[in-house]
């Protein structure tokens, strides 16, 4: 006897659509969720919590990853996060990540689902194709522009992937006027300024609302419900089902499995620290790329001695993030028109421009290349944030009337234009998620070790995507653009750790993201990427959680619908 | 690519022992005048008297006021301070770097003039806290800390008690974002 039918772990974009299309399909899920559930009634516009303090994420001295760089000497250096002062937690509390993500949506492109086969092995990558095909994903690439509502507009460009729809549901968020300033200079580069989607609703529908253009948007939740988190366009709609439940603050410490292999129950700590059971048919592990593989090496049992799914020692291998460089351009009103200067100082509407004409290199500099995406942005509006990058002149400490001066005039003399660029992070070796030996979290569980390698090859393409958007801040009129590259790994953009693919030797997890050794087990958050894309990982996620979904239902839809008894 | 959320500095870094036992046999050699001056009562909870004048003179050597823009105290910046390191959901970390550096600035004060750093001129105030920022690994740590939260008093939201009638974001021309928190739905109690 269950008390459910599924058990899903974890509530953001990998665990939403599962729990969203087995419940309407009629199966009784439970998601459990560590965080607590916050709602649209619990976000502000405040840099205090939402940014400067661990609001949405766990207390670093309670729970914390031990973090291994490549050290100067080529050695390898472990820090605890809470001495580091970086963090990768992402947002603990139903619909996880997804609550704070800025919504650039961007789909994989057909060559990126195989890349080995398109741009051979690298040395020292464990480049892998995937098990399925782009076609396999496109669907559902469309469900999520419906389910999670995506606005944008559809322009031909070279690189535009294959679609089944004609444009997005949802016209584009509204445009800054400096997306016009980089269109017409694209216009006459001969580039393609590609309009981003968001997953932001421009239009009010399933009982959300439009965007309110308040110019605070990444890293902060939503409070018009228009960011297509999980929770606002998902999980609010699997319980309005009456078929799901979620549980926040429900720490899920390990899975059991019994004598047969089969996961039979998740133990969790509840809100008051004590150890609960839940017991379910089908589990599927949503817990994010680090925490996923952490749960799975921690739930031993007596057909898993290394850990769940872990069979071949493949658990935690192969971490990747997204690989990337960053600039920034100054535009001192003084130097622009009256005009132009009035509009850079707009605030609300989005830029929501990127370049992909760089995705695929092959040229005498680079050979022939995977390259990737160009995003241009303004800098986050966070002032606290962006006040204390003034107080360091070279290396010295700056106070006093300097300080002020300089503080006034970075606020009040110019606007400033970004770009981030997103390329593969190359699986390898040096890159992993396994069990620290020696420390441990509140719960008196091995904190996850995170071991961050990055290939060359990232940062060779990184350096070439970065003096790319360099020139183009430059030619749009900026007095000076500041960039750069960094090997160091962007916390919140994380994936793989459980790939999927055909041999259970070098996978995780089968084509339907179903552990190969464990029957009634699925991992659905971005830990089954085997590549990464060069792209935010979201959209490709929630696409993905969805495949998985439609894939439960129909090899479990007719044994399992509604066999279990609500605890 | 959302931006980097870093939180205060983090930093380790060689902290004495008690800031109260360093600082009262500091003190031990100050005249009884002084020290009484020092030792007042204040409104402040968590500083002492003594404490809380020689931060309300750092802040405002650090962040002075100047004819057209607000000072360390116009932006309530002790008392954000003391609000900010006594939260309970503060860093403890962070709680005793703040402490002890008054201590030691205290200290080296003491140490190098005789007096306490409340009784400093502007330039003896300045060379000193030069020395620390530039030759000293602590008071680098600490002053940077203390600016941070000198900023976070001048930007941040008016309910957590800095930035009073929005004067920081008009000195800056800052547009805030909406909606802004009511004070049941701030950093603490979310």
């Amino acid at each position: 006897m269950v008390d459910f039918d599924v058990c899903v772990v974890g509530s953001g974009a990998g665990g939403g659509p599962i729990a969203l299309t087995l419940a309407e399909a009629g199966f009784s899920v439970l998601v459990l969720e560590k965080g607590p559930w916050l709602t649209e009634d619990d976000f502000y516009k405040d840099e205090i919590a939402c940014c400067r303090r661990n609001t949405y994420s766990r207390n670093l001295r309670e729970e914390f990853h031990v973090v291994e760089k490549r050290n100067k000497g080529n050695g390898w250096t472990a820090k605890p996060t809470y001495d580091g002062g970086r963090d990768f937690w992402n947002g603990n509390m139903v619909g996880g990540s997804s609550n704070l993500m800025s919504g650039f949506f961007h789909r994989l492109k057909p060559k990126d689902f195989r890349l080995l086969s398109e741009f051979g092995p690298i040395d020292g990558a464990n480049v892998a194709d995937w098990p399925i095909a782009y076609d396999d994903l496109e669907p559902y690439y469309a469900k999520v522009e419906r389910e999670v509502g995506i606005s944008g507009r559809v322009i031909e460009h070279p690189n535009l992937e294959p679609r089944s729809t004609n444009d997005y549901p949802y016209p584009p968020t509204a445009e800054h006027p400096v997306a016009e300033w980089f269109d017409d200079l694209c216009r006459g580069e001969g580039l393609h300024s590609i309009p981003v989607a968001r997953a932001i609703l421009s239009r009010p529908a399933s009982g959300r609302s439009a965007c309110q253009y308040s110019g605070y948007c990444g890293s902060y939740g939503c409070s018009s419900g228009a960011k297509g988190s999980s929770r606002a366009a998902l999980l609010n709609r699997a319980v309005a089902s009456g078929n799901c439940e979620i549980w926040p603050n429900c720490h899920v410490c390990h899975l059991q499995s019994d004598s047969s292999g089969r996961v039979v129950s998740a133990d969790y700590y509840d809100a008051n620290g004590v150890v609960q059971k839940v017991r379910s048919d089908l589990f599927v592990v949503a817990c994010q790329a680090v925490e996923t593989s952490r749960l799975l090496l921690l739930s031993r049992g007596p057909r898993h001695p290394n850990g769940l799914a872990n069979r071949h020692n493949q658990v935690g291998k192969n971490l990747i993030f997204s690989g990337g460089g960053a600039g920034t351009g100054t535009f001192l009103y003084d130097d622009l028109d009256p005009e132009k200067a009035a509009q850079l100082k707009i605030r609300g509407p989005f830029v929501n421009r990127a370049l992909q004409d760089w995705y695929y290199i092959d040229n005498d500099e680079m050979g022939k290349a995977k390259g990737g995406t160009i995003e241009f942005l303004f800098r986050h509006p966070n002032p606290t944030g962006r006040a204390i990058q003034q107080k360091w002149e070279s290396d010295r400490l700056l106070w006093g009337h300097p300080l002020k001066n300089k503080l006034h005039r970075y606020f009040t003399s110019a606007g400033y234009l970004r770009f981030e660029t997103f390329a593969d992070w190359l699986p390898n070796n040096d890159c992993n998620v396994t069990l620290d030996s020696a420390l441990k979290d509140k719960w008196d569980a091995p904190v996850a070790r995170i071991k961050v390698g990055k290939h060359p090859q990232d940062l060779k393409i990184s350096r070439y995507l970065a003096r790319k958007g360099y020139q183009m801040l430059t030619d749009l009129g900026a007095d000076k653009v500041s960039w750069g590259v960094s090997s160091n790994p962007p916390g919140n953009l994380m994936a793989g750790g459980c790939r999927f693919g055909h041999d259970p030797e070098k996978s995780v997890l089968d084509r339907n993201c179903r552990a190969h050794d464990v029957e009634n087990l699925y991992v659905t958050d971005g830990s089954f990427m085997p590549t990464g894309g060069s792209v935010p990982h979201t959209w490709t996620i929630y696409a993905n959680a969805f495949r998985v979904a439609d894939k439960i239902v129909a090899e479990h839809g007719s044994s399992h619908r509604g066999d279990s008894h609500r605890l | 690519m959302s931006l980097s959320t870093s939180h205060l500095d983090r930093r380790k870094f060689l902290i004495r022992g008690g800031a109260t036992v360093a600082v009262v046999t500091a003190l031990a050699g100050l005249p009884l005048a002084l020290r009484k001056e020092m030792t007042k009562e204040t409104s402040f909870v968590f500083f002492s008297s003594q404490q809380q004048q020689t931060l309300t003179a750092l802040q405002e050597h650090l962040f002075p006021k100047g004819p057209d823009s607000p000072g360390a105290t116009d932006i309530g910046a002790a008392a954000y301070l003391e609000w900010a390191i006594t939260v309970p959901e503060s860093d403890p970390d962070s709680r005793n770097t703040i402490v002890n550096g008054i201590g030691r600035l205290q200290d080296a004060t003491i140490e190098r003039f005789d007096t306490v750093f409340t009784q400093l001129e502007f330039m003896q105030k300045e060379r000193l806290l030069r020395y620390l920022a530039d030759e000293t690994r602590w008071g680098r740590v600490w002053l940077s800390m203390v600016l941070t939260y000198i900023f976070e008093a001048l930007l941040s939201d008016p309910v957590y008690g800095g930035n009073p009638d929005q004067v920081g974001w008009r000195w800056l021309e800052h547009q805030p974002g909406f909606p802004r928190p009511p004070t049941d739905k701030v950093y603490g109690k979310l």
